[in-house]
């Protein structure tokens, strides 16, 4: 079972850029919960092919589960704390540690899962250990190593790659808001296109993967610079 | 100037070649480089040829290792020179061979054209061979034929097994030139087809027969030290291996053969 | 024993001892001039093999440092932008040859600090990339990115290797002087276990890629 140090773990944590797609391993705070009287912090534990409906919108519930303080896990310890995914770090200054308790799983309204509320996103390393696991709490089974997990997720690993580059150059010209986030991603997705011969096609072949950067990235460079 | 230096006017050289190698030239794969090193050189090497190179490594036990690379080849118009390139060396060779200067000066022009086109690899060996075959007027029947024609010391090894009829004699010595240099000497009693053959047309084209081969390649090796490529540093290499190679030629050889060489009847 | 021919007309056999270190080449000697020598040369070969494999390395790691150095005289953004808008490179991939976190590549990116080691990072795999250019990997960001050809149930990616700092393995696979079972063999000897996988990725029926065990 993979470990993995915070600076690795995250792609962003703290202040977390907008440009980020919503995605698994994303950690939200002060998110209500029905049934749960105090807002919580969350991690996504939903698997990022299911997430989302057709437009690209998120569906309207996304499992969750709490993220609680925990003890410090590091090194070869995370293979013993198979019912948490640690979280070390995850308040910058030096807090106390937190961990994602899959026993507690539920679902929340994608509505409280706001840019705003967002206070970590994982590193593509840091998602597939989040994956690998989930699969071991769920059920039991042998340990999924991580390259097979990256080969089943690259398509929408890459989709959100592309994407944040494109609303990250978005957000640089029109500032950090809801508004920008939103008209940036329709235009990005407009962009990726969808059906045969689209760009999204292209996703299901890792080949294309360099050429798909270059051409988005002299695609925004084109748009916005 | 090593002694008894002497220019021919009926010589017995084949061919003299020159060898650059080197460990690592990715460069010289590419196209563009290669042709811009073929622009360089067209006043003096015009015809260009792509050639492969098959070859096969066979090692210790018999196993046997083979491979294909892709070469060029640039000649003059009278094909008695050429540069063939390879990936791991060049080598320039030429039959129509007149003095060292000329040849340096030949070397220096290609090492030019190749730093130019901006491949400065780490060179690795340096050589310097020189091809006679010698073919003398009188009937040659065994390898003892040859004695006071070629040193005494070149034939003499026959007579180990003088019970019996020698066919054919052949030898390899190497010798150090101190430091990084080197000479290997290989010389042969052969009844048979030109040592020398290949692409490049030859002053006088032999008939098969019975010539004594003299095959004097000096070198120098830069495994501990390695050297950047350069024109000036190859030649000053060269220069330093002439004498040796010619002190060996000149010593293999006797009166008889010089006489012969001079245009006479070898007498 | 070697034979030269020319592409459009006959055959013309020249020798080249291939590899042979004690033999100049001249392509016009004919082939079984040098052939009884090989036996007698092997030994001076194999004594010398060590030197040259130790020079070939010397070599790739000076040509590639001088590249590097080249490199570094562009900036961190310019080197950025080399890699990730000429090259294609994932900002993930970049971060974890740097050895730094993605979000630590777009403060670069958008100016941040940096320090010489990590230009030097940078530099040197921009340096990487023009090498692997020149040996006619035609998208050298793709070809670190795919995965060997390796037996069915292995999936290294040259990305690891680089990962991992074999840089020198890494070469030797792209200029075909070694087999990547040859360069896992030196790098990680025991990669048939370690690096086996028992599952499989697959296209599902849902349209997504789904992970099953490898069938035996």
């Amino acid at each position: 079972m993979d470990a993995l140090d915070a600076d690795v773990l995250y792609a962003g944590v703290g202040d977390v850029a907008w440009s980020f797609p919503i995605m698994q391993g994303d950690v939200f705070r002060d998110v209500s919960l029905p049934g749960f009287d105090t807002p919580m912090t969350v991690q996504v534990v939903m698997h990022p092919c299911v997430m989302r409906e057709g437009d690209g919108r998120l569906r309207p519930r996304i499992t969750v589960a709490p993220v609680v303080e925990y003890e410090k896990v590091t090194g070869y310890v995370w293979a013993k704390h198979l019912r948490v995914m640690p979280l070390p770090k995850l308040v910058p200054d030096g807090g106390t540690d937190h961990a994602t308790a899959f026993v507690d799983t539920t679902s929340s309204p994608s509505s409280e899962l706001t840019l705003e509320r967002r206070i970590a996103t994982l590193s593509q390393p840091g998602l597939l250990v989040l994956q690998q696991r989930l699969i071991v709490h769920a059920t039991r089974y042998a340990e999924v190593d991580l390259e097979s997990l990256r080969k089943q997720s690259a398509p929408v690993l890459m989709e959100c790659e592309l994407q944040t580059d494109w609303v990250e150059a978005v957000i640089e010209r029109g500032g950090q808001t809801l508004e920008v986030v939103d008209a940036a991603t329709t235009e990005f997705l407009e962009w990726l296109g969808n059906g045969e011969g689209s760009r999204r096609e292209r996703l299901y072949n890792e080949a294309n993967y360099p050429a798909l950067r270059r051409e988005t990235r002299a695609e925004i460079a084109l748009r916005y610079e | 100037m090593y002694e008894n230096r002497e220019v021919f006017a009926e010589p017995p050289l084949a061919l003299v070649a020159a060898e650059v190698r080197y460990a690592y030239s990715p460069r010289l794969r590419r196209q563009e480089e290669l042709d811009q090193i073929i622009i360089a050189l067209d006043s003096r090497l015009p015809v260009v040829r792509p050639l492969q190179n098959f070859s096969v490594t066979i090692g210790l036990g018999g196993a046997a290792q083979g491979q294909a690379e892709a070469l060029t080849v640039l000649t003059n118009v009278a094909n008695t020179e050429s540069l063939t390139f390879g990936t791991n060396s060049f080598a320039f060779e030429a039959t129509d061979y007149v003095d060292f200067p000329a040849f340096t000066d030949a070397l220096g022009l290609i090492c030019r054209a190749v730093v130019d086109a901006g491949v400065i690899p780490l060179v690795e060996r340096i050589g310097l061979r020189y091809i006679d075959e010698i073919r003398v007027p009188e009937a040659i029947k065994g390898p003892l034929d040859w004695a006071g024609w070629v040193d005494d010391s070149l034939v003499d090894q026959v007579s180990v097994g003088d019970a019996f009829a020698a066919l054919r004699s052949e030898g390899l010595i190497s010798y150090s030139l101190g430091g990084s240099r080197g000479l290997n000497f290989r010389f042969a009693a052969v009844d048979g087809e030109p040592v020398v053959g290949g692409l490049l047309r030859r002053r006088r084209t032999p008939e098969p027969g019975p010539f004594f081969v003299l095959d004097v390649d000096a070198f120098e090796t830069y495994s501990s030290d390695p050297m950047v490529l350069s024109p000036e540093s190859v030649i000053a290499t060269l220069k330093a291996l002439h004498d040796p190679a010619g002190v060996l030629f000149q010593r293999a050889i006797t009166d008889k053969t010089r006489n012969l060489f001079r245009g006479g009847d070898g007498q | 024993m070697t034979m030269l021919q020319e592409t459009s007309a006959p055959a013309t056999t020249t020798p080249r001892e291939s590899g042979d270190p004690v033999v100049t080449w001249a392509p016009s000697v004919n082939p079984g001039w040098i052939h009884h020598e090989t036996a007698l040369l092997v030994d001076r070969a194999q004594m010398l093999q060590g030197d040259v494999a130790e020079l070939h390395t010397d070599a790739k790691e000076i040509d590639l440092a001088a590249r590097t150095v080249g490199k570094a005289r562009k900036s961190v953004t310019g080197l950025l932008a080399e890699l990730g808008q000429d090259r294609g490179m994932s900002w993930s991939d970049i971060a974890s040859w740097a050895r730094v976190s993605v979000s630590a590549v777009r403060k670069w990116r958008q100016g941040g600090d940096s320090t010489p080691d990590n230009r030097n990072r940078l530099a040197m795999i921009a340096a990487l990339l023009d090498w692997l250019s020149e040996y006619m990997i035609e998208d050298p960001a793709q070809w670190l990115e795919m995965e060997f050809p390796l037996p069915a149930g292995y999936h290294v990616r040259p990305l690891d290797l680089l990962f991992a700092g074999h840089v020198d393995g890494l070469l030797d696979i792209a200029a075909q002087r070694e087999s990547v079972e040859s360069v896992l063999d030196d790098t990680d000897p025991d990669w048939r276990d370690t690096r086996r996988s028992d599952f499989e990725v697959f296209d599902a029926g849902d349209g997504h890629r789904a992970i099953r065990p490898r069938k035996r």
